[in-house]
């Protein structure tokens, strides 16, 4: 079942020098009891995407187009109180920064036991305290560290506060961008593992957002490819894998050391991602292309699918021969 | 063979925290640095990697040990002395956000180390200025020299850095994480660059990261820190495929792995959650350690050893571990 249908979302900033398009007409979707994973470059609008998903965009930005479907209801349209509910209840999410997503001068059990309270006030003191310790203990954190302020925690433990605070309502999305991104390496394989258990064992759905496509590839079922406000590719992880389609993939892809028997040089894309008020029809990867033709400066990329399910953003030529 | 260009000879350094705690950051930390070689420093944050950059550069002071630079034992040097060879040895840092000065251009920034060295004419400083902009790929020059930081993305405000250490032609270079906060193809970029100083001017880098698998890409040689004990010290390919220390395979696990990764063995040599109950005045990463001996790892320390050429582990282990495993086969790995 689908839980969230994304279509053709386009989503605007009003700056100083006039309106940027950070989000062009993006679709993804994501099952029930599955997870998508995010990737792209710092600027590419995978930030704005999970914002935009949760209804917490900032002020001067604005949906311009598309629509968030949420179990098939637009949550562009819902009022306040619908919206009150489905933020945190439906959808709850995890930021990058775990030190500023709590408050530093309240014990992280009272934080945690204040979420649950805002939307479920008739709680019994009982019950709540049970609640928090069965969340503590689901994301391993020891429940005397309960009475603990924030500032007495490791990276590694507040990150778990917060993803014990995201699953406080259970919510049925969890949107986590960045997640552990600042984490050690030894900290980020426990977490991803913890994750991947939760999406297991309770059906939760996760959209999983980082520039890491490594991190992305080890938790994610499905994969979406963002470039400069735009998805170039998306498919299941084993497509992209096995045959990485679209030239920024497979630039992206070749950026990674590979550990093997000799050392490979990297192929490092040149330049630098593209950010500009106002993109026109071409290809946008197209100055940093390896593959870049007469084609794409005459041309509009369209949407190609090479197999069920994957589907890349570019020339119309046929990519997947040139691949296999 | 010709003498190493820094040699670390039981470096110890300890904070006294605000709780009135000893900490030690390092622990009689030997280790030699070879001319033109790109050295890599491995641990988590608290490991007292960074802290062995700034001893280096002398932007500490050691509590005990020797560093000598090029022979010369950098902790006796008067300021005089030491600005001179501030000269030889440069660092660059994390965050490009932080290490440039937000109301300097780029020019500016570049010719700071010139103005204070008083290296060169005006007219002269401007073309090493622009010939160091081209070499980090900030081409062409004109189109950055009167930029400010903020105007950069972070990869170019990285390459400013380091153009800023490059611009006094230094023998020795301390890199501290300077790709952690960049995105992987533009990392990429960054380890080109450094690749290209070493190869054509025999630069000396050391790298220090959490990142095992960037240290692996871009190094000669890897040394694995845990809480400021070294533990293991090798070729980095030969560290990675064929680990000797519990630690570094419990590393190596934990890096995010895609491709064909069956064929990488997980190691599980990491223990959840640390021993306890146990006294422990042996090796440092015992309480962490699944196969470690009860006894032995917990009351004697081990000592760094070689175990194989130019291989060295502090682990009493080592042996016994390599027989049960080896590893083999390709997969990328997360930077």
């Amino acid at each position: 079942m689908e839980l969230l249908k994304v279509q053709d979302l386009s989503i605007q900033y009003m700056t100083k020098e006039g309106a940027f398009l950070a989000l062009d007409k993006v679709s993804i979707s994501i099952q029930k009891g599955c997870s998508l994973g995010v990737v792209g470059e710092s600027g590419c609008g995978k930030t704005t995407l999970g914002m935009g998903i949760m209804g917490l965009l900032p002020e001067n930005a604005s949906v311009c187009h598309g629509e968030i479907l949420f179990e098939g209801r637009d949550i562009l349209k819902f009022n306040q109180k619908e919206m009150r509910r489905y933020r945190w209840k439906d959808v709850s999410m995890i930021f990058q920064s775990a030190m500023n997503s709590l408050n530093p001068v309240k014990r992280v059990g009272d934080q945690i036991k204040e979420v649950i309270l805002a939307h479920e006030p008739h709680m019994s003191k009982q019950e709540l305290q049970d609640r928090v310790e069965a969340l503590f203990r689901l994301v391993n954190l020891p429940v005397e560290r309960l009475r603990d302020y924030p500032h007495q925690y490791s990276g590694g433990m507040r990150q778990r506060a917060v993803i014990a605070m995201a699953l406080a309502l259970n919510p049925k999305l969890v949107i986590a961008d960045e997640a552990t991104t600042a984490l050690d390496v030894i900290i980020q394989d426990q977490i991803l593992k913890e994750t991947k258990i939760l999406q297991r064992d309770f059906g939760l759905s996760i959209l999983f957002i980082s520039h890491d496509i490594a991190v992305v590839f080890d938790v994610s079922d499905d994969i979406a490819v963002m470039y400069a406000g735009q998805v170039v590719e998306i498919g299941r992880k084993h497509q992209i894998l096995k045959n990485p389609a679209h030239p920024y993939t497979k630039a992206l892809l070749s950026s990674y050391p590979k550990l093997g028997l000799e050392k490979e040089r990297l192929r490092p894309i040149p330049g630098d991602p593209k950010k500009s008020l106002v993109y026109g029809n071409t290809c946008r990867f197209m100055d940093r292309c390896p593959e870049v033709d007469r084609q794409c400066k005459a041309n509009p990329p369209q949407w190609i699918e090479l197999e069920e399910g994957h589907k890349i953003f570019c020339k119309g030529t046929a990519h997947a021969i040139a691949n296999s | 063979m010709q003498s190493p260009i820094v040699d670390i000879r039981e470096l110890t350094k300890t904070y006294i925290t605000k709780r009135k705690e000893l900490l030690v950051a390092l622990n009689k930390v030997s280790l030699k640095i070879h001319r033109g070689e790109i050295f890599g420093l491995v641990g988590e944050s608290g490991s007292g990697k960074s802290t062995l950059g700034r001893l280096l550069l002398r932007l500490e002071e050691a509590d005990k040990g020797l560093i000598l630079f090029d022979g010369i034992d950098i902790g006796s040097l008067g300021n005089k002395a030491l600005k001179g060879l501030r000269k030889e040895m440069q660092i660059i840092f994390q965050d490009p956000y932080q290490s440039l000065n937000p109301y300097h251009s780029v020019k500016e920034i570049l010719l700071e180390p010139l103005e204070v060295h008083r290296l060169g004419s005006i007219k002269e400083r401007l073309s090493i200025i622009e010939e160091t902009m081209a070499m980090v790929g900030l081409m062409p020059p004109s189109m950055f020299i009167n930029a400010y930081p903020h105007q950069l993305s972070g990869g170019q405000r990285q390459r400013v850095a380091i153009a800023r250490a490059m611009v006094l032609h230094p023998k020795f270079l301390v890199a501290d994480e300077p790709t952690s906060m960049l995105d992987a193809s533009i990392s990429a970029q960054i380890f080109d660059i450094l690749l290209k100083f070493k190869d054509e001017f025999d630069l000396t880098i050391l790298f220090i990261t959490h990142n095992l698998a960037a240290a692996y890409y871009l190094c000669d040689r890897i040394g694995v820190l845990y809480r400021g004990h070294l533990v293991e010290l090798g070729p980095s390919l030969e560290l990675l495929t064929q680990p000797y220390h519990p630690y570094t395979m419990a590393l190596l696990d934990a890096i995010p792995k895609f491709g064909e990764c069956e064929i990488i063995p997980r190691f599980n040599t990491l223990q959840r959650a640390e021993a306890e109950g146990y006294e422990n005045i042996g090796c440092v990463f015992f309480k962490r350690c699944r196969p470690a001996h009860r006894i032995r790892c917990s009351h004697e320390v081990p000592q760094l050893t070689e175990i194989k050429e130019n291989h060295f582990v502090a682990c009493f282990l080592a042996e016994e571990l390599q027989q049960r495993i080896a590893a083999t086969g390709t997969c990328s790995l997360g930077i």
